[in-house]
């Protein structure tokens, strides 16, 4: 038996000796897996940042709206509706007015975040600054110039093929039907007829 | 005598010795957790909506002798209301209101817990819209219409009840509803192999402003 515990004791000093004697080794650490894996995360990131059309990123001012919908976007004017601002293809058109529960103007972030809150848009905007005009002009004349734009580029691209005037309008969850009606209304009177809405993708309706 | 060319190679090999990568790796560390911090981590996709039509109303001869359906659902704050053509209507259409629900829901904690909401009657609504399917198979469009501070949220819900044919013809439970798969089709797609497709049902989705 204490045969045995000398042998084990040999044995451990034996182990002992051998640690320090390998971290005497001083080889560079290999980091060439390390590189491997990196790489290809660096090519799935910026391969899959530069095929989404749009990039859009959500904040307190945009939280977009959920749906089962399968559809993949297309190429297309785009008009940002955030719970601040209009815009179209990133330029700022007019701005979105907030009203709290209670009845004052949204300053602070937080105040974006709350329930209730009453967006418009100021009717100075609109046609003949009437209340009721669901046209909105500086947006409607936004829009007429990005559409130039678009068939000019369009025609020297792909010369003969018709020209489709597309928009895909990216709104937030809590805007209301109001702003949107006279979003669309405004788009038809651009000569943008076709739209999409841009949804986040739910496996559940 | 000159050197080999093997041999000077060789040379070159031994003075470079092995490529220096924390530099390259330092680069990396600091791009990828930006690219990370850029990069969205959902999916977007679109629900193809039409502008109303303004026109002087002529139509085709051979569609003028077919009534359309002419399907309105109207979203008001208590629930919705469906419309249609009035000659094809035999009776006035019941409102479908806004009811209770009990869902599961997940705390911070992860902890589920059932909680009752009261919600719009997505599922009586599908119900009613298959229904009307059935009895015009036909038709395509949709017309949506709703009241002014109806948030854009519950709306693109109301689509989503409308455009795709689910598994079953009717349901009650909102929990049972929002799990339904679409009924599937099978056609021929661009490459002509059979592709199983989402069934439609009212697809074509026009938004209207109620007077």
């Amino acid at each position: 038996m204490a045969n045995q515990d000398h042998i084990d004791e040999q044995a451990f000093v034996k182990k002992a000796r051998k640690g320090p004697r390998m971290d005497d080794n001083d080889q560079p650490l290999n980091i060439n897996s390390m590189m491997d894996i990196m790489t290809i995360l660096l090519v799935f990131l910026l391969v899959s940042i530069t095929s989404d059309p749009w990039n859009i990123k959500q904040d307190e001012f945009l939280q977009l709206a959920k749906s089962s919908v399968d559809r993949d976007p297309k190429d297309s004017i785009p008009i940002l509706i955030s719970k601040s601002n209009i815009l179209v293809d990133n330029e700022q058109v007019i701005p979105v007015e907030c009203t709290t529960r209670d009845g004052r103007q949204c300053k602070e972030k937080a105040d974006f975040k709350k329930e209730g809150n009453r967006y418009s848009i100021d009717k100075t905007y609109k046609e003949d600054s009437s209340e009721s005009s669901f046209l909105i002009e500086p947006l409607v004349r936004k829009l007429t110039e990005k559409i130039e734009t678009a068939k000019e580029l369009h025609a020297s691209l792909k010369p003969g093929e018709p020209f489709k005037a597309l928009t895909t309008i990216i709104c937030d969850k809590d805007i209301p039907y109001r702003m949107i009606a006279e979003i669309v209304h405004t788009a038809g009177s651009a000569g943008l007829d076709q739209l999409r809405f841009a949804v986040i993708r739910n496996d559940t309706r | 005598m000159p050197r080999s060319g093997s041999r000077r190679g060789k040379r070159s090999v031994e003075e470079l010795g092995e490529l220096n990568l924390s530099a390259i790796m330092a680069i990396l560390v600091i791009l990828i957790p930006m690219l990370i911090f850029v990069f969205n981590f959902f999916e977007v996709k679109v629900q193809a909506v039409a502008a109303p039509k303004v026109g002087s109303g002529k139509a085709k001869k051979k569609d003028s002798d077919k009534k359309p359906l002419n399907l309105t659902v109207l979203i008001s704050r208590k629930g919705f209301v469906l419309k249609q053509q009035d000659e094809l209507q035999t009776e006035p259409e019941k409102p479908i209101y806004k009811r209770t629900f009990e869902i599961d829901v997940e705390d911070e904690k992860g902890q589920k817990r059932r909680e009752t909401v009261e919600d719009y009657d997505y599922p009586a609504l599908y119900t009613r819209l298959f229904s009307k399917k059935t009895a015009y198979p036909d038709e395509k469009t949709i017309n949506i219409a709703a009241e002014m501070d109806i948030p854009w949220h519950v709306v693109a819900r109301t689509i989503d009840a409308a455009r795709l044919q689910l598994d079953k013809p009717s349901y009650v439970k909102l929990s049972d509803y929002t799990a339904a798969k679409p009924a599937t089709v099978t056609k021929k797609g661009a490459d002509g192999k059979d592709e199983e497709q989402p069934k439609k049902m009212f697809d074509r989705v026009v938004f209207v402003v109620a007077e």
